[in-house]
């Protein structure tokens, strides 16, 4: 490439802003790559305006279509695209919800009573419904105290139900009981 | 050329009188629809965008500052609806024959300058078309609507480096695309006037 292609290389790069000079002009009508891209750049000058007239029909039906038409506000860009990373907040926290452990309902391992016996060893006797009794375990109702007769009067009202969960743990102690004694032995 | 539409005009336009808003619409009509057309290569898309511009246009004419032109303002609308367009779906490198208008024969023309001629617009309107959105819509708001490249960077909103950087490598990669789409296409045969059959 000589020096005038690449003048007019630079003159093509700053057009249509500088006139083309006489010299870069017969240049380009002696050399053929530089006429081809002067041939292309004139093109462009010329070719990309034409052909964008409104006929007087089309013109009149937009016309009347434009003036019909309801004003109509731009969406906000924020609430446009605000949608994307709600969605994505709304997947993550639906994806935890569903899978995190803390989720899933707990099972409680559970022991066979022989195996739990070996580790625990031999219960101590509670006697919930003999209170009399010297190894019964105090209960709050013994002590006497305003805290401890307003505790008292509070827990009256579990008393049933308490009892019930006792009779149960009874229950439960005297069939681990004697694979204990078994164990010990 | 059409007559540059006064704000008091708008500002008229924008308390709802509707005589203010036909004038609005008579003044910018042909220019915006001319810019639309240019851009989108069909008139029904034209006439969409065009239509689009101005639903937004008078909604948003009460906080509107009267400081530039409401031409501008008008097309900085179309060309941001034409741009979404155009992010939407890749732009179609085929570009109908019936859009590349047919010029008129000069005298000193021959008919296979003029075939050439066809063929050189038919190329670099799919080389546009093969252009990122920003670039294509510098080069087009340049060349078709010759609007200088400050009107270009207000229209898209950015910094006039940009538009320059933007119209440079446009051009560029528009003559080079186009020159190779032409050299792998056989060339007319060169015919006068007078040797017409």
């Amino acid at each position: 490439m000589n020096t005038l292609c690449e003048q007019f290389s630079e003159w093509l790069d700053d057009v249509p802003e500088q006139p083309l000079s006489d010299a870069l002009a017969a240049h380009a009508a002696s050399c053929e790559a530089c006429r081809r891209q002067l041939a292309l750049e004139r093109s462009m000058q010329s070719g990309l305006p034409a052909g964008a007239s409104l006929d007087p029909s089309r013109r009149a039906a937009l016309r009347g279509r434009i003036l019909a038409a309801p004003a109509k506000r731009p969406a906000f860009r924020l609430l446009r695209w605000s949608w994307a990373p709600l969605a994505a907040a709304a997947a993550i926290v639906l994806a935890v919800l569903v899978f995190h452990p803390f989720t899933k309902s707990a099972v409680a391992p559970t022991l066979p009573s022989d195996l739990l016996a070996d580790i625990l060893g031999p219960l101590p006797y509670i006697d919930s419904s003999d209170p009399a009794k010297p190894d019964a375990a105090p209960t709050a109702a013994t002590e006497s105290s305003p805290m401890g007769d307003l505790l008292s009067a509070f827990l009256g009202d579990f008393e049933g139900p308490m009892k019930v969960a006792l009779g149960t743990l009874d229950a439960s102690r005297a069939a681990v009981e004697p694979r204990a004694a078994d164990a010990k032995q | 050329m059409t007559a540059a539409v006064a704000w008091e005009t708008v500002k008229r336009a924008a308390g709802g009188d509707s005589a203010a808003k036909q004038s609005l619409v008579e003044t910018t009509l042909d220019n915006l629809w001319g810019l639309a057309m240019r851009m989108t290569r069909r008139p029904d898309d034209a006439d969409d965008i065009v239509q689009e511009t101005y639903a937004r246009a008078f909604a948003t004419l009460s906080g509107l500052q009267p400081n530039g032109r409401f031409e501008g303002y008008l097309a900085r609308i179309a060309t941001n609806l034409v741009l979404e367009r155009w992010r939407r779906k890749q732009p179609k490198a085929d570009v109908p024959d019936d859009t590349v208008a047919p010029h008129a024969l000069e005298p000193w023309q021959t008919v296979a300058d003029l075939e050439d001629e066809q063929r050189r617009l038919a190329a670099i309107w799919k080389a546009v078309s093969r252009l990122a959105p920003e670039p294509r819509a510098a080069i087009l708001l340049y060349y078709a609507q010759s609007q200088s490249c400050d009107e270009i960077g207000r229209i898209l909103d950015v910094p006039l480096g940009t538009v320059k950087t933007w119209l440079h490598r446009a051009r560029n990669q528009v003559r080079h695309d186009a020159e190779a789409l032409l050299a792998s296409e056989p060339a007319a045969g060169r015919m006068n006037i007078g040797d017409a059959p």
